[in-house]
């Protein structure tokens, strides 16, 4: 993951505010449609799960595997989103 | 293995402190994956090592540290930082799991005191598992030091002895 996409340099770079699930990185139609059918409609809530583990990427990304079926690479993707937007703004 | 899912969020975080699972608070959305990092942990080892609960008593100033070496089971938890935010966060999940992450945050030094002056069986117990981890953790082991010592101790002989020869064989070869 040395490489960021644009979508996660989007959402790095300004508070979340309201932003939806899929405006994670990593996190597409699919498996934004997932996250939603578990609750988890908005980006903040995907960060409160985060909160929860700790903001560890090995549970994290477990954890988002198991809910989503999500492979490793979106999982870290989306991890490093939510990492780096806590350094930026927690 | 399925009575995981009939215990407390209590015993579940007791069970991981056991198996040295580092864990945020067990609630609704994070208990399933901790089961399952559980069931995980449980099928690699059949008990979880008591030896690797943290206990420390009062002793005049100090609070001497005796064992802690959970993370040798996870990697990427060395760092100090975090566990000082896991002290501050247990205290609403499990009170009485705050006074084990309590010596993570103490300075390594005071590490290097208790294992001199503690007798020396548990430190001397895990000390091979968790080699790589006091390495994070700040200062290298002393075997390491030594090592590296010998090592450059013998390439610097072997660098003197081959160059003696080197030197005298031309003034051999001037002076025949």
């Amino acid at each position: 993951m040395s490489t960021t996409s644009r979508k996660h340099r989007d959402f790095v770079a300004e508070p979340m505010g309201d932003k939806p699930v899929t405006a994670l990185s990593g996190i597409g139609e699919v498996l934004g449609e997932k996250l939603e059918e578990q609750g988890f409609d908005k980006a903040f809530v995907v960060l409160g799960q985060f909160l929860l583990l700790r903001k560890n990427d090995e549970l994290f990304t477990e954890w988002l595997k198991d809910a989503t079926g999500a492979n490793a690479r979106q999982a870290a993707s989306c991890s490093q989103c939510l990492r780096e937007w806590c350094d930026a703004f927690l | 293995m399925s009575s995981l899912s009939n215990k407390s969020d209590k015993e579940i975080s007791d069970l991981l402190d056991d198996y040295g699972i580092k864990h945020g608070p067990i609630v609704g959305s994070t208990r399933g994956l901790y089961e399952k990092k559980l069931r995980e942990a449980m099928a690699k080892n059949s008990k979880p090592l008591s030896s690797d609960k943290t206990y420390y008593r009062e002793e005049a100033e100090e609070v001497e540290y005796i064992t802690y070496h959970a993370p040798t089971r996870l990697e990427g938890y060395g760092d100090v930082t975090r566990r000082t935010v896991a002290r501050d966060y247990t205290d609403h999940t499990d009170s009485a799991g705050d006074h084990k992450y309590d010596p993570i945050i103490r300075p390594t030094h005071v590490t290097y005191q208790s294992a001199s002056r503690t007798t020396s069986a548990p430190p001397k117990t895990i000390s091979r598992k968790t080699d790589t981890n006091s390495a994070k953790s700040g200062g290298f082991p002393g075997w390491l030091q030594i090592l590296v010592f010998l090592v450059i101790a013998v390439f610097l002989y072997y660098v003197y002895s081959t160059m003696e020869p080197a030197e005298e064989n031309p003034f051999n070869e001037i002076s025949a």
